[in-house]
Formats: C-alpha cells, sequence, structure tokens
C-alpha cells in the first residue's frame, strides 16, 4: 500500500516532466535527448534562486524560467539552423544528444560534481487513508495537478492553445489557415522549458539534492511514459506516466529497489516492440522511417 | 497458355473499407496484361497484396503453380515475382550502377561466409553483372549517368532505372505500378519501349495503368476492375463496347469513338 | 614522452576498432544503436572474469563468478562468444519492428537495464567496484619490462586494428556489403528485389557485436581493471563522435576519427590548466569540445571526414561527376 502511495508521487513528477516532453513532440516531432537537461537546468535555477533570496517563489520562478530560457534557446539557436537546410529526424536526435551533453557539463563546471543540496523547510508525515505521505508529497502533488489543470485550460480555451493543437494535428493545414506555425514551434518549446523547469524544481525539492546528472536519469522514465501513453498525446502521456510511477514504486515492493528504473526501462521496450503507438492509439502505425 | 498467375477468391478489408472483395482472376505467361479501372478501385491494394507488402484476409494466390499469399515479399520477390513503385525507389546513395548490382544477386551470393571466404569467386560474378549492367543500361539510355548517385537522377531517369534494375534481377513476372504516373508526354514513348523491352527479356507484365492510350498500344489482355471487383476482361476493343466497363469507368467520350467506328 | 605518446595511441587504436564495430551497425546497416558500448563492457567482464584467478575466498569486497586462470586467446574467444550470442538475441528482438531513433532509444534502455543488473548482482562481476587486478597479455611468457611490454602490447591492438579492418574491407565490397547498404537507403525496395532486410541486419548487428567483444578484452587488458563507470552512456556519445566526425559507413574514416577524437580533442584538452576552486572543469571541456565538434559536423560536413565509398565503373571516356564530391572514386570496377 505504502508503494502506491510513494507511486503517485513519482507519477507526479514523472507526469510533469513527461507531459512537457509529449507538447514539443506533438508540435515538432523531434525526441528531445536533451529533455532532462531542462529538468536539471531548472534545479539549479532553483538552487541559484534559493542561494539569492530564500524565497520559495522566487526559487520556483527561477526554475521554471530558466527552463524555459534554455529550451527556447535551443530551438531557436541550434535546432532552426538545422532544420533550415533539411536536417534529418535522425540528425536531430544527435544534435540533441550533443546539446544534452553540453549543457550537461556546463552545469557541471559551474556548479561542481558533488551533490549540491536543495532543501526546503521540514516536514511530517502523516497518514491520508491507506497511504502515507508528508507535506510536502502533498504539495508536490497539489502542484503538479494544478499546473496540469492551468495547461488543460490553456489548452483548450486561449488562442494559443489552439493554435498548438492545430500545428499538432495537422501543420500544412494550420499554416494555411494562417497560424504562424514556427511562432508556434518556438512558443510550444518555450512552454515545454516552462513546465520541465518546474518539474526540475520539484524533483530537486523530493531528493533533496541535485546533480548535474539528475535530469539525465530520468530521461528514460520520461521517454517510457510518453510512448505508453501515445507520444504525441499529452493526456494519454498522463495516464502513462501513472502507470509508470505506479509500477516503479509498486515494484520496489517486490524486487531490489536499484532495479526500480529498470522496471520503467523495461516496460518502454515491451511498448515499443509490442504498441509502440501507445496504449490509446486508434491505429497503429510502425516506427519505420 | 499456362497461367502464371493465379488469383482465387482474394478479399483484402481495410479498417471496414473493401478494398478488395472476393476477386479472382489469372495472367497467361508471356504476355503484357493491363489493369485498369478507376480510382479506389484497389488496383495499389492489389499489387500490394499479390507482392506480399499487405496480407491479404482471404483468398488464394498462385504464382508457378506455388501458393504465395501470406509470405513475406522478400520471398515472394526471390521467388520471382517483382514490382514496382508508384513513388521511385531507387537506392539514393548508391551509384546507378551499383542499384543495378543489387538487383543482380539473385543467388544467395550475398551472404556474409561467401563474403568472407570467397572473394574471388564473388568477384568474378560481380564482373560479369558489371559486363551485362553496362549492356542494360545503355539500352534505358542511363550508361552516362552510371557513376552518379541514384538520388540524382530525373523522375524520368529514376522510372527508367527501375525497368533497368527489373532486367537484372531476370523475375519471371513483374506487376508495373502506374508506370507513367507523372512521366512527361516526351518520356512516354521510352516507357513504353521499356516495357515492352521487358516483355522481350521473357518477362511476363502485368501493367496497372490510368493511361488507356499506353494499356491499349501495349496490351493484349486488359482486366478491368472496380470497387475491388473484376467487372470484365477482354481486348481493349471489347471493352470499349462492354457497358459494364463504360458505366464503371471509361465514359462518354469513349463510347462516342466506338460508336463512330 | 614516449610512453605517454604509447599509451594515447594504444587507446585510439582499441577505440578505433569500437568505432569499426558501431561502423557496421550504423554505417553500413543503419542501425542507430546506442548498445555497441554496452557490449564493450560485457566482452570486458567476460575476459577478465575468464582470465582472473578464481576470486578470494576471504574478501567480501571482491567476488566475482567464475575465475578460470585462462591465456589471452582463450579469454577473447569467450568475450567474443558472449557479446556475439547477446547481440544476436538483443538483435533479433528489437530489429524486427524498430528503426532509427527508436531503435537507439531501447537500445540505450537496454545499456541501463544492463548497467543497474551489474552493478545490483554483484556476484557477477562484484558490482559498483568492478573487478581489477587483469593480467597483461602473453607477458607471463614474455616477461618484459614496462616500457617495452607497452610498446608490444600496442603492437598487439594495431595488429587486431589491422586484421579486423581488412575483414570489414572484403566484407564491405563483397555482395553482402551492398546489399546491406541497400536496405539501409530503401529496405522496403530491398525487400521488393528479393532481400530480407531482418536477416541483414542481424548478421551486421552481430558481426558488430563480436567485434565489440574483442575491444572489450583489449580494453580490459589495458586499463587492468573495469568497472561500471568505465561504460556510462556518455562514452557511447564518444564512439558516435568518432564516426559522425571521421565518416559514417567508412571503415578507414572510423579509424581516422577515433584518432581525431582521441589523439587530437581529449588529448589536445589535456594541456588546459586546472581551474581552482572546479576540479571537474578539465573533463567537462573536453567533453563539451567533442559535442560541439560533432555539432559543426552535424551541421556542415554530415558525410565525416572521409565521406562513404563506392563502385566505381571508370571509364575514361565517362564524364559524369558524382554529386559535386571530387575524387569519391576508391575501387574500379574495371578499367576499359
Amino acid at each position: 500500500m505504502h508503494g502506491i502511495g510513494f507511486g503517485l508521487v513519482t507519477a507526479s513528477i514523472i507526469a510533469l516532466a513527461s507531459v512537457a516532453f509529449s507538447l514539443q513532440f506533438s508540435v515538432t516531432t523531434t525526441p528531445n535527448f536533451a529533455h532532462g537537461e531542462l529538468l536539471t537546468v531548472g534545479a539549479y535555477g532553483a538552487l541559484v534562486g534559493q542561494l539569492l533570496t530564500h524565497n520559495i517563489v522566487v526559487e520556483i520562478a527561477a526554475a521554471m524560467l530558466s527552463g524555459a530560457v534554455v529550451a527556447s534557446l535551443l530551438n531557436f539557436a541550434i535546432l532552426q539552423p538545422f532544420l533550415r537546410v533539411g536536417a534529418k529526424r535522425l540528425t536531430i536526435f544527435l544534435v540533441t544528444v550533443a546539446v544534452g551533453l553540453i549543457i550537461q557539463n556546463l552545469l557541471l563546471i559551474a556548479f561542481g560534481g558533488a551533490p549540491s543540496a536543495y532543501l526546503l523547510p521540514a516536514f511530517e508525515l502523516h497518514a491520508v487513508g491507506p497511504f502515507l505521505w508528508t507535506s510536502l508529497d502533498e504539495a508536490i502533488m497539489a502542484a503538479t495537478l494544478l499546473a496540469l489543470l492551468l495547461l488543460h485550460g490553456m489548452l483548450r480555451y486561449t488562442k494559443f492553445g489552439k493554435s498548438l493543437r492545430a500545428v499538432s494535428d495537422n501543420p500544412q493545414l494550420a499554416r494555411v489557415t494562417g497560424i504562424n506555425t514556427p511562432r508556434v514551434v518556438q512558443l510550444t518549446w518555450a512552454l515545454d522549458g516552462l513546465i520541465a523547469g518546474f518539474a526540475g524544481f520539484v524533483l530537486a525539492a523530493y531528493i533533496g539534492s541535485i546533480t548535474p546528472t539528475v535530469g539525465f536519469t530520468f530521461l528514460v522514465v520520461i521517454f517510457a511514459a510518453s510512448v505508453i501513453g501515445g507520444l504525441g498525446r499529452p493526456y494519454g502521456t498522463l495516464v502513462g506516466a501513472l502507470l509508470i510511477g505506479l509500477a516503479m514504486e509498486v515494484s520496489a515492493s517486490y524486487i531490489p529497489a536499484s532495479y526500480k528504473t529498470s522496471v520503467a526501462f523495461g516496460l518502454l521496450i515491451v511498448t515499443l516492440l509490442f504498441r509502440p503507438s501507445g496504449i490509446f492509439a486508434t491505429q497503429i502505425w510502425k516506427f519505420s522511417e | 497458355m499456362a497461367a502464371l498467375l493465379e488469383i482465387t477468391g482474394l478479399s483484402k478489408n481495410f479498417g471496414g473499407v473493401r478494398a478488395i472483395s472476393d476477386l479472382s482472376f489469372s495472367v497467361d505467361e508471356a504476355s503484357i496484361t493491363g489493369l485498369i479501372g478507376p480510382n479506389g478501385a484497389g488496383k495499389s491494394t492489389l499489387i500490394e497484396t499479390v507482392t506480399g507488402f499487405l496480407k491479404p484476409d482471404r483468398g488464394v494466390i498462385r504464382f508457378r503453380s506455388r501458393e504465395i499469399q501470406g509470405m513475406n515479399p522478400h520471398r515472394i520477390s526471390a521467388f520471382g515475382l517483382m514490382r514496382t513503385f508508384q513513388l521511385a525507389h531507387e537506392f539514393p546513395a548508391l551509384t546507378v550502377m551499383e542499384n543495378m548490382l543489387v538487383a543482380a544477386i539473385t543467388d544467395g551470393r550475398d551472404s556474409l561466409w561467401k563474403a568472407v571466404l570467397k572473394p574471388g569467386v564473388l568477384k568474378r560474378a560481380q564482373d560479369l553483372d558489371l559486363v551485362h549492367a553496362r549492356e542494360v543500361l545503355d539500352t534505358f539510355g542511363l550508361l552516362e549517368l552510371r557513376n552518379d548517385l541514384a538520388r540524382t537522377l530525373s523522375g524520368g531517369q529514376k522510372r527508367l532505372l527501375e525497368f533497368a534494375r527489373l532486367v537484372m534481377a531476370r523475375p519471371k513476372m513483374v506487376m508495373l505500378d502506374e508506370p507513367m504516373a507523372g512521366i512527361n508526354p516526351t518520356m512516354r514513348a521510352r516507357i513504353q519501349d521499356s516495357v515492352r523491352s521487358l516483355a522481350g527479356h521473357g518477362i511476363t507484365v502485368l501493367l496497372v495503368e490510368h493511361n488507356l492510350d499506353t494499356v491499349e498500344a501495349l496490351c493484349s489482355t486488359v482486366v478491368v476492375m472496380a470497387a475491388g471487383q473484376q467487372i470484365a476482361s477482354g481486348t481493349m476493343e471489347n471493352l470499349r463496347t462492354n457497358r459494364a466497363v463504360v458505366d464503371a469507368y471509361l465514359g462518354p467520350g469513349i463510347v462516342a469513338r466506338a460508336a463512330g467506328g | 614522452m614516449i610512453d605517454y605518446l604509447v599509451s594515447i595511441t594504444t587507446l585510439a587504436v582499441i577505440f578505433a576498432i569500437v568505432a569499426l564495430a558501431l561502423n557496421v551497425r550504423w554505417g553500413w546497416a543503419g542501425e542507430f544503436d546506442f548498445f555497441v558500448y554496452g557490449l564493450v563492457a560485457v566482452g570486458a567482464y567476460v575476459y577478465a572474469v575468464v582470465t582472473l584467478p578464481p576470486a578470494p575466498k576471504d574478501d567480501p569486497g571482491f567476488i566475482y563468478m567464475l575465475g578460470l586462470s585462462q591465456p589471452f586467446p582463450v579469454g577473447v574467444l569467450a568475450a567474443m562468444s558472449v557479446t556475439g550470442l547477446i547481440s544476436l538475441v538483443v538483435g533479433a528482438i528489437a530489429l524486427r519492428h524498430l528503426r532509427q531513433v527508436f531503435f537507439g532509444i531501447t537500445t540505450f534502455s537496454s545499456v541501463l537495464i544492463l548497467t543497474a543488473v551489474i552493478s545490483q548482482e554483484t556476484r557477477l562481476f562484484n558490482g559498483y567496484n568492478g573487478v581489477f587486478g587483469v593480467a597483461q597479455p602473453f607477458n607471463d611468457i614474455l616477461q618484459l619490462p614496462y616500457h617495452q611490454y607497452n610498446l608490444f602490447f600496442l603492437g598487439l591492438c594495431l595488429v587486431v586494428l589491422i586484421v579486423v579492418y581488412l575483414l570489414l574491407e572484403r566484407i564491405f565490397w563483397s555482395p553482402f556489403g551492398l546489399v546491406l547498404r541497400a536496405i539501409r537507403e530503401d529496405e522496403v525496395a530491398a525487400a521488393a528485389f528479393g532481400k530480407s532486410p531482418y536477416t541483414a541486419r542481424l548478421k551486421a548487428y552481430v558481426l558488430g557485436g563480436l567485434i565489440s567483444g574483442l575491444a572489450g578484452s583489449l580494453l580490459v587488458s589495458y586499463l587492468t581493471a573495469w568497472n561500471t563507470d568505465a561504460w556510462a552512456p556518455q562514452e557511447t556519445v564518444l564512439i558516435f563522435a568518432c564516426i559522425i566526425i571521421g565518416g559514417t559507413a567508412n571503415s578507414r574514416g572510423a579509424i581516422l576519427g577515433s584518432f581525431v577524437v582521441f589523439g587530437l580533442i581529449l588529448e589536445g584538452t589535456r594541456f588546459l590548466p586546472p581551474i581552482p576552486g572546479h576540479p571537474d572543469a578539465p573533463s567537462a571541456i573536453r567533453a563539451i569540445a567533442i559535442a560541439l565538434v560533432m555539432l559543426v559536423f552535424l551541421r556542415w560536413r554530415p558525410q565525416g571526414l572521409l565521406p562513404e565509398r563506392h563502385l566505381i565503373d571508370a571509364d575514361p571516356s565517362s564524364t559524369s561527376r558524382l554529386d559535386g564530391i571530387r575524387n569519391l572514386i576508391r575501387r574500379p570496377l574495371r578499367r576499359s
């Protein structure tokens, strides 16, 4: 039972990061291997915010802002020049691999490889029904819920949200109906970075410390959630994140804890092999280029 | 004349749409048979299904007296039934000559063991292929381009390369998927000659085509498909006055011509 | 100074062999494979536990399986057999349906699972701490002093590199090699001409796996120790950089790329002054340098320094040019 409780908290973090990834993928169809780095950047952003002020609001804002800036730069300064010369998807993927490496090592130079502590005020455990949570856990889940609700509202009711959905559905049609696709792409990346930065803050708060690879180690778990839920389907990804989070934490009750992430990877591989379009797919498509 | 390809009761559904519905016909050896029909008749689906790129739902496909339905495409093509594609499928980053040499490898020469242990034998076979390939490329007018990467060829040249590759591969039969599509009028005669040249090499041809002049010029027998079924077959002459065909497809202009003699 | 040169040259040679293995899978067959370094690691581990003496019974900090005290050739054979077998299994499953990016993600996840298993199951290879004390190949017979042995070992690695290179060249120019590249280019067309994409790719995958096992044996013999740190995912990016920079689908390019990455970039940045207060800076700068060079090549010279070679029908009267790239002619089929 505890497993499920932990699972929901883990799922919240995964959900945030994966939904951001899925949103970006739905618009650009580019799997971003540097996505984990957006989380790491957010985490360190929060750390810097904490060092300068001790205001949690500032820390959160710093996390989100740094994520958004890095993501926007990634698209504007690096990906767009490649796309303009017609680079293939595999090349773009390699570009994101290289950029991820650069970001990781820049952070390594700036902050050192040793874990940097990121501590928020202490909190007690208390029982909520069958689950055992701290106030931080509850804050994480509440924040995630809020963020997702805001996101949903934005996607449904704002002009930008509708443009985003149009571009992800059918880019040619969107362009023809007057939607400024490049701008939507750029803003989607910024949004991706915003949410990922926030996820980075949450991750740092949950673990209590930050290293330059903290986001990278999450990357495959994020892939897993996104693929299971259906690549490019943010709502499906939510369910995927929930499944992954629960699977990871529940499995820890039965097999050694260091295999937790392997469970996620295993699920990813199985999904890619047997149902690559995700569990919500209405049509099966093969990942052949 | 023996039927090289026999299709009996073939059916293929796509998520509720019956692309092919209880289709039966056959193709005689050493013939150029045409397959025509309006858009959506199922002609492309037929090619995909017969050559193994799609699996049929029901039906029997007999080629060279063996049942091939459900087999993988590479096994069917290795068995002697090949096809072309509507969109160019050349090997882009290989040269024209390399494209030809790949097509010529039909006898298990591409095994890894042989590559390691018998390089001399392989080289001699490749030299023979080279001589043959030069002749074939020359007949298609592509000899000068033989060292160019295939992706630099024009659309018409890629189409000709498709034919040249088929000659190298020596299949028993080939299904041509709308070879005239997107070809400008000046190239048409060359493509038509290419089809005849295939037949001249002893290859049975099933020509799927929209361009009726081409079908008339090349084909002895024509099969007509509409809505996934065969609705008629015969010579173009007969078909022009066949009511069902006219209704489904040919249109008033042809009827007027036939009436006027 | 000589020792230093011998040392980095040896490393560059060994990684050139790894690059050749990746080239078979990626350059020839088009499989974007992240698992290659995992196989090198497995090869290293297997070689170690086959050549090491049995684990000391009273040391709980150093446990591993087997311990057969076998000499170099047996260790290499064992390593290659295991990596070949694993490649067969992984390839048979993954190559059925997955391509490109998603094949890369799957193989990447597989490496991470492998890391977790090896770290957790300490009775296999001593977990995180790994194995050490691997004997130097042939030195029980030769009994060479330090400097001479290093030269001998470099020579050994060079011989292996040359043998592997010649073998791969023979395969590249064979019908198998040509068909494999055709499948990479357009597997639908290849299937339409009687070639089975799955079978050819699987063969390439196993071939790459065998070479990876060989490289792993050499690497652990050189380092005399091996643990999970030595094969972090970032190392795989290094090998990819070798190919991107040196040339995809070109064996000489893979070797050249390895020397450029390990010789020029890694060693070139070794001369950077250490920055006080930032002990990780030099290795980080090295990694950034490689990533930047990768990006530059991906953007402006995606075919690498030495582009892919083709069978050219050389005829003096021919006036064709190859895509604006001069001098692609490597091996004339025939002179008229």
